[in-house]
């Protein structure tokens, strides 16, 4: 699980172009779409695009992705449940 | 006063007009599923124009089907219709030729297309040219690409500048055809509707694509008109400086640009009689539309959208829609919203679920886009009070100039900054120009080239300027000239869909792929909500373009304004921004 995490945290860096930002700056249990990392329903789309990517795992409902993006923390566990 | 001469529509319903006209006021939708595997792996919903007939009908005009793309057919086939209808001279250098689009012949950059065509017939202004040049028209052809208000708005400019006597008459066209870059990116978005799209209501799931081409043709003549008395008396845009995809919350953008449009018009909200909306059927898009309308004062005119017929046109949308707008005043009728049953919008609204007649005098037409842009135009029939625009004193002032080209920043042609590193790498300038300024906005690295481009000129243009303080953000303009639109974007796009079992379309790539996004950007950091508009061509015609801007202040629609050539060249990236901080110092 930790290192999913952390393999997590530096997918999302490159996927949302997020320069300047250190994995360990993304707090495994805060929100992702928080006041911190300045996130937007473009970045949620991304997000979704990485899982299919990185993971084959396709989301198909939009709304589920306020669940699974709360944080590293839940997308690592939506993963290790989905990932076939 | 600006007449309407003649018009014409392309969609999935039919070739003309009358085609159109007649099965929406009986009800019947041309949107259907497609399950073209070369237009998308997943079976989608579109409205689609049937090739065999756009073939068939270009090869009664023309012996060289195979020198035009299907982006131009549409476009020739079109104004070819139109200008059977109307006694104006198309080639005369006071007609002025305007092409609306998003995309333009954005399909030649697929693999199995791309050497068909030169890659030079990506580029907007060159296929304008093209089609142009199909009537003989070799100069004075404009092009317009500002998202899903580029037909609204092309109507507006030519509006502009047959007021200001620039021209006498304008053939505006817009075209946008149906592709897998464009499918892919709405599908990505989560924008596209399960079913056929449903404007306004409580069910919508988002929007339907559609192809297609529409013209209206303009005159300052009445002598040139179709004797329909029907004028364009007004019109305005603005920018929701909110987001660049996301439409604002509360609606008030959209509003300014009615409010500005009815003082044009000398109108009052409760004299407009009729609607012809944007209903995009997007869940967010529609919220907004409505709360815009109530704050406008617009909630009892009856509102239609049409899109549940014929899709979402893109380029050719907002000519279509004001098409409809003129056609409803002119045979006094009102569509049904196809798709809308139930309301599903917090605005106070009156949409129209059926077809009726009764009596119009006033039409008003709405469109929104991707870049926070807004526009608002206004029909009207037997328009008594004969009374052009109030043109009053102008007198532009720059106030700083702002050069960016060549690893080099001049302010008011006083190098202010060089980038050391020889080598020609845009990406590594732009992110030492960030740190150089110290600017502290970290959504600019998820910016594609343009923006970025766009973003620090901008941020040097204002720096330490208290210019833009001394206006209200409404009368703020941002008026952009391009040559490549969002090539070098699309092209990296294009990469991500390319390869079928590496298809991985990105939304957040996607979203950059319009020439406005930039003149988005610009106003969200700097919170400019007034007239913003992309004219693309190959040279930068600066006395055209500060022309453009001095009919906006002495028309009052704006009092300062951002102005000048943003260009990321495609294919070969250089990058070049020229641009001036203007006022109307009176």
């Amino acid at each position: 699980m930790e290192s999913l995490i952390e393999k997590l945290k530096e997918q999302i860096i490159d996927a949302l172009n997020l320069e300047d930002t250190d994995p360990s700056e993304i707090e495994t249990d805060e929100p992702l779409f928080g006041e911190g990392l300045g996130l937007d329903s473009i970045d949620a789309l991304e997000l979704i695009v990485l899982l299919e990517k990185n993971y084959g795992i396709r989301t198909e409902n939009p709304k589920e992705g306020q669940k699974i993006f709360y944080s590293v923390k839940t997308m690592a566990e939506y993963i290790k449940k989905h990932q076939k | 006063m600006i007449y309407v001469s003649s018009h014409n529509i392309i969609s999935s319903l039919g070739f003309t007009s009358y085609e159109n006209l007649k099965n929406i006021r009986n009800r019947i939708s041309g949107i259907k599923l497609s399950e073209d595997t070369e237009l998308s792996p997943e079976a989608v919903f579109i409205s689609l124009v049937s090739y065999d007939e756009i073939e068939k009908k270009f090869s009664e005009i023309s012996k060289k089907r195979e020198k035009y793309t299907k982006y131009e057919k549409l476009l020739i086939l079109s104004v070819s219709d139109a200008i059977k209808g109307s006694k104006i001279d198309i080639k005369k250098d006071d007609t002025v030729f305007i092409v609306s689009t998003t995309k333009g012949n954005i399909n030649l950059l697929e693999k199995s297309k791309k050497d068909i065509f030169p890659v030079d017939r990506l580029k907007l202004w060159k296929s304008s040219e093209i089609a142009a040049d199909f009537f003989g028209k070799k100069d004075n052809v404009l092009t317009i690409s500002n998202a899903c208000i580029s037909g609204s708005l092309a109507v507006i400019v030519a509006q502009r500048l047959i007021n200001s006597g620039r021209y006498k008459n304008a053939v505006v066209v817009g075209a946008d055809i149906l592709s897998e870059f464009t499918l892919s990116g709405f599908l990505a978005f989560k924008a596209v509707s399960e079913g056929v799209c449903k404007p306004f209501d409580r069910n919508r799931t988002g929007m339907t694509p559609g192809e297609g081409a529409a013209t209206i043709i303009l005159t300052s003549e009445k002598s040139l008109s179709d004797n329909s008395g029907i004028v364009i008396s007004g019109g305005s845009t603005s920018n929701d400086a909110n987001h660049i995809s996301g439409p604002s919350r509360t609606g008030k953008e959209l509003a300014i640009a009615v409010k500005n449009a009815l003082k044009e018009s000398n109108l009052k909200p409760d004299e407009i009689e009729f609607i012809s909306g944007h209903g995009t059927a997007t869940p967010y898009n529609d919220e907004t539309e409505s709360l815009a309308l109530e704050l406008a004062g617009l909630q009892n005119a009856p509102l239609t959208g049409i899109k549940g017929y014929i899709g979402h046109t893109f380029g050719a949308a907002g000519i279509a829609e004001t098409v409809i707008a003129c056609e409803a005043l002119k045979n006094n009728e009102i569509y049904g919203t196809a798709g809308f049953e139930k309301t599903g919008v917090s605005g106070k609204i009156n949409i129209q679920k059926e077809y009726k007649r009764t009596k119009l005098k006033t039409a008003l037409k709405t469109a929104s886009g991707f870049g926070g842009c807004n526009a608002v135009l206004i029909s009207e029939k037997e328009k008594k009070i004969i009374k052009t625009a109030e043109e009053s004193e102008t007198n532009l002032v720059i106030i700083r100039k702002t050069v960016i080209s060549d690893n080099k920043i001049t302010v008011n042609n006083k190098e202010v900054y060089v980038y050391s590193e020889n080598e020609k790498d845009f990406s590594g300038f732009a992110k030492s120009v960030y740190k150089h300024y110290k600017i502290k906005y970290p959504k600019f690295y998820k910016a594609d080239n343009l923006s970025k481009l766009g973003f620090l000129a901008a941020e040097i243009l204002l720096k330490d300027t208290s210019v833009l303080l001394n206006y209200k953000s409404e009368d703020i303009a941002v008026i952009l000239s391009n040559e490549s639109s969002s090539l070098d974007t699309d092209f990296k796009y294009q990469k991500t869909i390319d390869d079928r079992e590496n298809y991985f379309p990105s939304p957040s790539v996607f979203v950059y792929t319009l020439a406005n996004i930039v003149i988005g950007e610009i106003c969200i950091r700097h919170k400019i909500k007034g007239e913003n508009t992309v004219f693309i061509s190959e040279k930068f015609d600066k006395s055209f373009i500060f022309d453009y801007v001095k009919t906006l202040f002495a028309t009052g629609k704006a009092k300062a304004c951002i102005v000048g050539r943003l260009n990321y060249g495609f294919p070969d990236g250089n990058y070049y921004a020229e641009l001036y901080l203007t006022e109307n110092k009176i």
